[in-house]
């Protein structure tokens, strides 16, 4: 077996960034958030269901027709049914494309597709389409679309378990990604996605399909992130375009967004401090579990996530009127989800540029025996951005800038309709303070730490 | 003009912040030179290798300027140095010299990836990186990263 640890994966890290461009972008971004925040905004712009602009009938009508929704998940199918081909019969080393599909195309792709067509992944899932096509067999009615499964012979999916199943399968992936010492062991990684479609089986055989809305971890982060892209629908379910900030207030506040965000955070905060110098030392100079002390630290950060971002947003006088205390943080987290896209460009722009393309040369080659399937096997990597330090710079701080500028804005926007005037600007200073911190510690990681 | 007061709270956190962030940065270039073995009972300690800074100003003996070079030292599961950073010019010739009591393989994650053999005894070897980036230079079987090559 391979003995590289998967953040290994593509060759060279990219270079730290220098501390002053950093501080220039995180100051701007504080300057221009609370300039906006507190002198121009005063009104709640994206809790309505208004200024939607109506994708013509015709286009709406391929779009959301069956044709392309079959095409989809005909395409979605056919490549997992390729996959297994490598899975099974490949190389048990890193010449296999299992890995580059799994953590570049599949869990760093998601981010720009559904950024650009929203929840692309839940249009080609597999694992949804395989389910879909068991009830159909089984002769049960599938799970309503986005609220809860109402099939004959299943069970309502409860509200108080929301996203939580999708914070441990999220949890899941960036463990097996980020800390599992057989991340690119073939054996294990096939074992991680059995057990994951077994989850996936089991939830459905209880809930319907209503289960992958919510457990399925990439179907839910392709969701997050898709509600950052122009793509939605209106009331009435018709197909509209809107503005990303105006889409992204619709993510639905149910119970374990905030695990899922908090997972998603914090484990782009684990995967760049675990390859710094400090870090590494540190743990060569010491004979502790690498593993057990991996687990641990990444856990830590995803509950300092998690816990700081409760509690600043539940730091607030609540009317009696008002929203309860406790809805607070769900209500918030999706202004976290801009920051999460901005650190997965920041981190992952070269390794999904660079390794995506190495993965399209191994890819031809699935059973490890020189094919040449689909004539990519001699194409060369073209490492232009790597060869352009300063631009990936430049990339990273505005990614980060911007994102922390939109989640910013969301919270801001959120709160005017959440928050009675009288508490609006105390009431939002400790989610801005919290909001502060997450900069300091993307910026300060990105120096290089 | 509590806007105006908030607007000074922040400014003055994000000051302090970076302020902390900027030093503890240089205290990270600190301890370059004490990254030590797990222990060093008795066989020859990994720091006597001379420390390789990418500043060839000072070199007395007879050679021409040398260029940049890393000492490994490997005795079975031991490696040394632990995580040594070393600047680097693209292109540049790095010089590896190995001394191991087994045969073995570092793996360099540049792009595109190398590898350096090397056998029982000592080992001389050079290689250039192409791409810039921060390059992780790992022992395969033990996994040990024994450098960091900051390449630019």
């Amino acid at each position: 077996m391979t003995n590289i640890s998967a953040h290994g994966l593509g060759g060279a890290d990219d270079l730290p960034i220098p501390a002053n461009l950093a501080i220039a972008g995180g100051t701007a971004a504080l300057t221009i958030s609370f300039a906006v925040l507190l002198l121009a905004w005063r009104k709640a712009r994206f809790d309505t269901p208004s200024h939607e602009l109506l994708v013509p009938p015709p286009i709406a009508r391929v779009l959301d027709g069956p044709a392309l929704k079959i095409a989809l998940r005909a395409l979605g199918l056919l490549f997992l049914g390729f996959m297994l081909w490598p899975a099974v019969l490949g190389p048990n080393d890193l010449t296999n494309p299992v890995f580059g599909v799994a953590y570049a195309w599949l869990w760093v792709g998601l981010v720009p597709v559904s950024l650009l067509f929203g929840s692309a992944y839940r249009a080609v899932n597999p694992v949804r389409t395989l389910l879909e096509l068991l009830d159909k067999a089984v002769g049960r009615t599938p799970g309503d679309r986005h609220s809860d499964g109402r099939g004959e012979g299943l069970r309502p999916y409860p509200p108080w378990l929301g996203y939580w199943p999708a914070s441990l399968g999220l949890f899941a992936f960036v463990w097996l990604e980020l800390v599992s010492p057989d991340g690119t062991d073939l054996d294990f990684v096939r074992l991680w996605f059995a057990l994951y479609a077994a989850a996936m089986l089991v939830g459905w055989a209880v809930f319907g399909t209503a289960w992958v809305s919510r457990a399925d971890p990439f179907e839910v982060y392709s969701t997050l992130v898709g509600h950052l892209s122009p793509w939605s629908r209106n009331t009435a379910g018709r197909l509209v375009l809107v503005s990303p900030l105006r889409n992204l207030a619709r993510i639905s506040p149910e119970a374990g967004l905030v695990a899922v965000v908090a997972v998603l955070l914090g484990s782009t905060a684990y995967d760049s401090w675990s390859s710094s110098v400090t870090w590494i030392r540190f743990v060569q100079s010491n004979s502790i579990d690498l593993t057990r002390l991996g687990t641990g630290l990444m856990l830590l950060i995803i509950v300092i996530v998690g816990i700081t971002f409760t509690a600043a947003s539940m730091a607030t006088g609540v009317g009696p009127q008002g929203t309860p205390r406790r809805e607070l943080p769900r209500r918030l987290a999706h202004s976290i989800v801009p920051i999460i896209v901005g650190y997965m460009i920041a981190h992952y722009l070269t390794f999904l540029v660079e390794y995506g393309q190495q993965t399209l040369i191994l890819i031809s080659d699935p059973g490890g025996t020189g094919a040449n399937l689909f004539g990519t096997a001699d194409l060369e990597i073209n490492y232009w951005l790597s060869q352009h330090p300063s631009v990936v710079a430049s990339i990273k701080v505005l990614a980060i800038v911007t994102g922390h500028v939109l989640g910013v804005i969301a919270a801001h926007d959120r709160s005017l309709t959440l928050l009675a005037r009288r508490h609006l600007i105390i009431g939002q200073l400790a989610l801005l303070f919290a909001m502060v911190g997450y900069t300091f510690m993307g910026l300060y990681l990105l120096f290089g730490a | 003009m509590r806007s105006v007061r908030l607007i000074a709270v922040a400014l003055t956190t994000v000051l302090a912040l970076s302020a902390c962030s900027g030093s503890n940065d240089e205290s990270t270039d600190a301890p370059e030179a004490t990254a030590a073995a797990p222990d060093d009972s008795g066989s020859a300690p990994p720091e006597e290798s001379p420390s390789t800074s990418p500043t060839q100003s000072v070199s007395p003996t007879e050679e021409a300027p040398a260029g940049p070079s890393i000492e490994v030292r490997i005795e079975g599961d031991r490696v040394a140095p632990n995580a040594e950073e070393l600047a680097l010019a693209v292109n540049e010739t790095l010089v590896w010299n190995i001394t191991s009591d087994r045969a073995g393989e570092l793996h360099v994650h540049s792009k595109p990836e190398q590898y350096v053999e090397f056998g029982e005894g000592e080992t001389r070897a050079e290689m250039t990186v192409e791409t810039p980036g921060s390059v992780e230079v790992e022992d395969h079987e033990t996994r040990a990263v024994v450098a960091i090559l900051e390449v630019r």
